[in-house]
């Protein structure tokens, strides 16, 4: 029997029928500038609970004191709908109806044993953790890439009513398989139910024994359970508008401009406090959105070290016209009024105000001109100095408009109302840079692309206005008396810093520097160019001599002579092996597409790399002879170097105590925790110095928002800070070949987003800028013979 | 979710995945790759565009915030898709009504007078098919046709194979070739 198959002609039809229109130009334009200024969020660490009887005695010291402050009746409310915080679980609802595991629930079928660990229920939120023993990475990847893995799970109640998971999250196999499932709108007296999975997470069809049952029972939660009091402040309504007599108030809401500040929730931890709230305009249509977050904490004078986290909303509190916010501090140290500080609230608004800009019939490219045009923009005051046309590297053109506009005004986005241009395309690189500078007084650039040259007189329409709050505004919390305080953590530069913001910026990147130690060797470089999604890969001298270009692509890797290079090339189809003496490059036969990471032996006669995404590395000689598969985990794991006698690699992994620095012994096929890295689940490429005893990595420290290179023995012992740059990115290079410098690369981030090497000596901290290294340092070979 | 699966590695998007975590222009390159798929997919899920727009900027401005805990299984669109389901199911739970699909979303033909109404009965026979298809259906074909993903990643994003995503694709389409051919007879 022949399978039909379906007419072309219908499948253009429906193709046409779901044709959907591309983004406007206007659009992606302004959210490519808007994402240029956004910055990741940074990494935190999880943290500890403890025992429920302090937390209670904390509670009701605090109600005790409110009632006094502030009445009963508000006490009253603020008491209503209270959660509490359980570690391993979340938020949940505090009240008489919590319902908690009788026991660990575990069920095995053909060695696999899945055991129900922690469990909550509020009386209507079910919060179930299980773990997952004795699955392997084999059978979850024993039916290829595309196979459906996991699926919906359910819970059934006696009386046989069903309900399926809300939300669900899982923590990776590398942290011991813990999935965490959401059950809502459950009734609140049940004392048993049978949860369902069909089909285990990660897990084909048939890989794993399938429809688990596991029936459960709750039982009231005891009284010395651990459950942390989540301080719920009442809000007035509407919040007091913020005038100048009512700047100090010691409130937890306040209305600034009609925007609303609130901080509703305090929930003590066991290290610290989560301060969690929201900005509301919902009063102000005008408003797209503000940008607020704290900027600081003090406890009267003392600053407190804190993280951004991300806003816990059990009931799904969303609401429009606002923006959430959470923080957390790692300490407890301090006592009193606790103020939070929003001083840099962005507010972005609508706008509209058009006018015309000729650009002429026939536009000269990169010429300035100067329509000097006086603007209103939502009672502020700009005058359109300026305006430029460039070309991109992808053959669009961008309008710049250059503005000298009121402080206060952070930013102007514009649309050109006519842009029905149809070889509008999105592409290109990133937005900013260029060669697009602002001259003072113009403080206000903005740009506009189109798919072609524009020509003649545009309407351009100013469609955004954002401006920055003429005050900041503070809330306020008062720490009760009765909560412990411990863990006086405050972030600490260690003084042995080599590289600090003070440091970098005392830097003279002008002049010609003289290599100490008559250091030299062959660098290899990555350097990403304007266009290209892949970096450059370049060999160097470090003293500058000698670039010569190799070819576009990724995950480079110098052997250990410094004559050839591994790499991947973004179109495959194999590792590349290029050969400096011949300045020709080949691909590696028996590699394929999914290879990646290729790390040279230190005998250089082999190349380890990894195959497909996860924990499956092989070897391979250069020549292409010996392909081997040398180790397989379950686990997410990264080699990063290897261990000077070749028997061993550095690597890092995924634990449940974030990013560890391990060591895989490649004859035990045996994983060994080294030390963690303090980051929670990025990567810490760790570095082992040539002689083995130390490891140069990416870590990271508490309330400090950007990653900092460290060194440590290999055994996790004499940690110390090498660099640490809040304004910079800094990233690992490599070690000199006598282990006594190391070269790192920092990305500044005032706008042009370069990256520049610095050679530091890691005994005296001595720092030198490398003033011709541009993009990557990612290897340093001695040339001596 | 950390699954941890073998399939092929985009090893220039793994490449600008961890760039983006230091450097804001990689990102530029991710989101100029991915912006107006995300953006279709979103717009035809709502039909309005100034809704699409604050959609696609939350998507992409949570995926920069996040792409520090992101951890690449072969599959960033999808993340960035899931993303997007995850704010297209803020905006609902707003109250928001679900809203007709625009007019905007109309069919750019070329044809003659006739030719253009036959094709505009045609279309809208089509458009009424596809709101008649189930909420899976809908999402296959418009992760197929709007978003142009391949079956592999719409298996990945819908949970199930390759293999599966695209028969039950092409049973869809034979099923509506069906119909179109009964109403066309």
């Amino acid at each position: 029997m022949t399978e039909r198959k379906p007419s072309p002609q219908i499948m253009n039809a429906i193709q046409r029928a779901m044709q959907t229109p591309e983004p406007s130009a206007a659009f992606v334009s302004q959210l490519r500038s808007k994402l240029h200024r956004q910055k990741p969020k940074p990494i935190f660490r999880e943290y500890k609970m403890r025992p429920v009887w302090i937390a209670f005695s904390a509670l009701l010291l605090v109600i005790i004191l409110s009632t006094i402050f502030i009445g009963p009746q508000k006490v009253w409310a603020a008491l209503r709908g209270l959660f509490g915080y359980m570690p391993g679980i979340g938020l949940v609802e505090d009240g008489p109806d919590l319902r908690l595991l009788e026991k660990p629930f575990e069920v095995s079928r053909d060695g696999i044993t899945l055991t129900i660990e922690k469990a909550a229920f509020d009386g209507n939120r079910l919060i179930l953790v299980y773990k997952a023993e004795g699955l392997s990475l084999a059978a979850a990847n024993s039916q290829g890439e595309g196979a459906p893995v996991g699926g919906v799970a359910a819970v059934a109640l006696p009386d046989g009513e069903v309900f399926t998971q809300s939300e669900g999250s899982l923590v990776g196999w590398a942290t011991g398989y813990r999935a965490r499932l959401v059950f809502t709108d459950l009734p609140p007296e049940i004392e048993t139910i049978t949860l369902f999975i069909h089909q285990l997470e990660t897990m084909p069809e048939g890989a794993a024994p399938q429809d688990w049952q596991i029936p459960v029972t709750f039982v009231r939660a005891p009284e010395d359970i651990t459950v942390l009091p989540v301080y719920e402040l009442p809000t007035p309504t509407p919040s007091i508008e913020m005038n100048s007599t009512t700047s100090n108030l010691g409130l937890n809401s306040i209305r600034q401009d009609g925007i609303e500040f609130v901080l509703d929730k305090v929930i003590e931890t066991e290290i610290g406090y989560r301060f969690q709230g929201y900005v509301s305009w919902s009063d102000r249509p005008e408003i797209m959105y503000v940008d607020a977050i704290p900027s600081s904490i003090r406890s009267g004078e003392t600053l407190i070290a804190f993280e951004i986290v991300d806003h816990d909303m059990p009931n799904g509190e969303w609401a429009e016209g606002r923006t959430y916010w959470a923080v957390q501090t790692n300490s407890k140290a301090f006592s009193g009024e606790v103020s939070i500080l929003f001083d840099n609230i962005i507010i972005h608004e609508n706008a509209n105000v058009s006018f015309p800009l000729d650009l002429g019939s026939s536009p000269e490219l990169g010429k300035l001109l100067h329509p000097n045009i006086p603007l209103t923009l939502n009672g502020k005051s700009a005058v359109l100095t300026s305006a430029e046309l460039l070309p991109t590297t992808d053959g669009m053109m961008d309008l710049y408009l250059y503005f000298v506009a009121d402080p206060s005004i952070e930013s102007i986005g514009f649309e050109d109302d006519g842009n029905n241009i149809d070889e509008f395309s999105a592409g290109g690189g990133g937005g900013g840079g260029g060669s697009v500078s602002l001259d003072p007084p113009e403080n206000i650039l903005s740009s506009f692309r189109y798919g072609r040259l524009p020509v003649g007189t545009r309407k351009l329409t100013i469609t955004q206005v954002s401006r920055f709050s003429s005050r900041g505004v503070s809330l306020f919390w008062q720490v009760p008396d009765s909560a412990a305080q411990v863990n006086p953590a405050q972030p600490q530069m260690p003084s042995s810093v080599c590289l600090t913001d003070s440091i970098w910026k005392s830097l003279d990147w002008d002049q010609p520097i003289a290599l100490p130690d008559n250091l030299s060797g062959t660098l290899l470089m990555e350097q990403y160019l304007s266009g290209q999604p892949m970096p450059l890969i370049y060999l160097i001298n470090l003293d500058g001599s000698n670039r010569r270009e190799v070819d576009y692509g990724g995950w480079s890797s110098l052997s250990p002579d410094g004559k050839k290079i591994a790499y991947i090339r973004s179109e495959g189809p194999g590792i590349v092996l290029y050969n400096d003496e011949k300045g020709s490059a080949q691909v590696i036969p028996g590699t394929i597409p999914e290879d990646w990471n290729p790390i040279w032996s230190p005998d250089g006669d082999w190349i380890v790399f990894k195959r497909g995404v996860g924990g499956t590395y092989y070897r391979i000689h250069p020549d292409g002879s010996g392909l081997e598969q040398i180790f397989e985990t379950s686990s997410y794991l990264d080699f990063s170097s290897f261990d000077p006698d070749g028997k061993s690699i550095i690597a890092q992994g995924l634990t449940d105590k974030g990013v560890m620095v391990q060591r895989v012994n490649l004859e035990k096929k045996k994983i060994t925790d080294l030390f963690p890295t303090g980051m929670a689940k990025t990567v810490a490429f760790p570095l082992v110095a040539p002689d083995g005893k130390w490891v140069l990595y990416r870590g990271k420290d508490f309330a400090v928002p950007n990653f900092s290179i460290k060194l440590a023995g290999i055994d996790g012992s004499d940690i110390r800070t090498i660099a640490e740059t809040p304004s910079l990115n800094v990233m690992l290079g490599a070690w000199s070949p006598d282990g006594k410098w190391i070269l790192v690369t920092v990305n500044t981030e005032n706008g042009d987003y370069i990256f520049r090497s610095v050679l530091m000596n890691i005994g005296d901290c001595s720092v030198y800028p490398i003033t011709y290294l541009s993009g990557q340092v990612k290897g340093w070979v001695s040339t001596t013979p | 979710m950390d699954t941890i699966v073998t399939r092929p590695v985009d090893k220039e998007e793994a490449g600008l995945i961890d760039a983006s975590r230091t450097d804001p222009a990689a990102f530029a390159l991710l989101y100029d790759r991915y912006v107006a798929r995300i953006y279709k997919y979103i717009f035809h899920r709502l039909g309005f565009h100034q809704e699409a727009e604050e959609i696609t900027s939350q998507t992409f401005l949570s995926a920069l915030e996040n792409i520090n805990s992101y951890v690449y299984h072969g599959n960033f669109i999808g993340w960035l898709i899931t993303i997007a389901r995850n704010k297209l199911a803020d905006f609902y739970r707003r109250d928001h009504p679900l809203k007709e699909l625009d007019d905007e979303m109309s069919l750019t033909i070329t044809e003659e007078p006739l030719q253009l109404m036959i094709a505009q009965e045609r279309k809208n026979q089509l458009q009424e098919m596809i709101s008649s298809l189930s909420e899976e259906e809908q999402e296959l074909l418009r992760l197929r046709f709007v978003v142009e993903l391949s079956f592999r990643e719409i298996g990945d994003l819908m949970q199930k194979s390759e293999a599966a995503a695209k028969k039950q694709f092409y049973r869809i389409i034979l099923r509506m070739q069906d119909q179109m051919e009964v109403e066309y007879d």
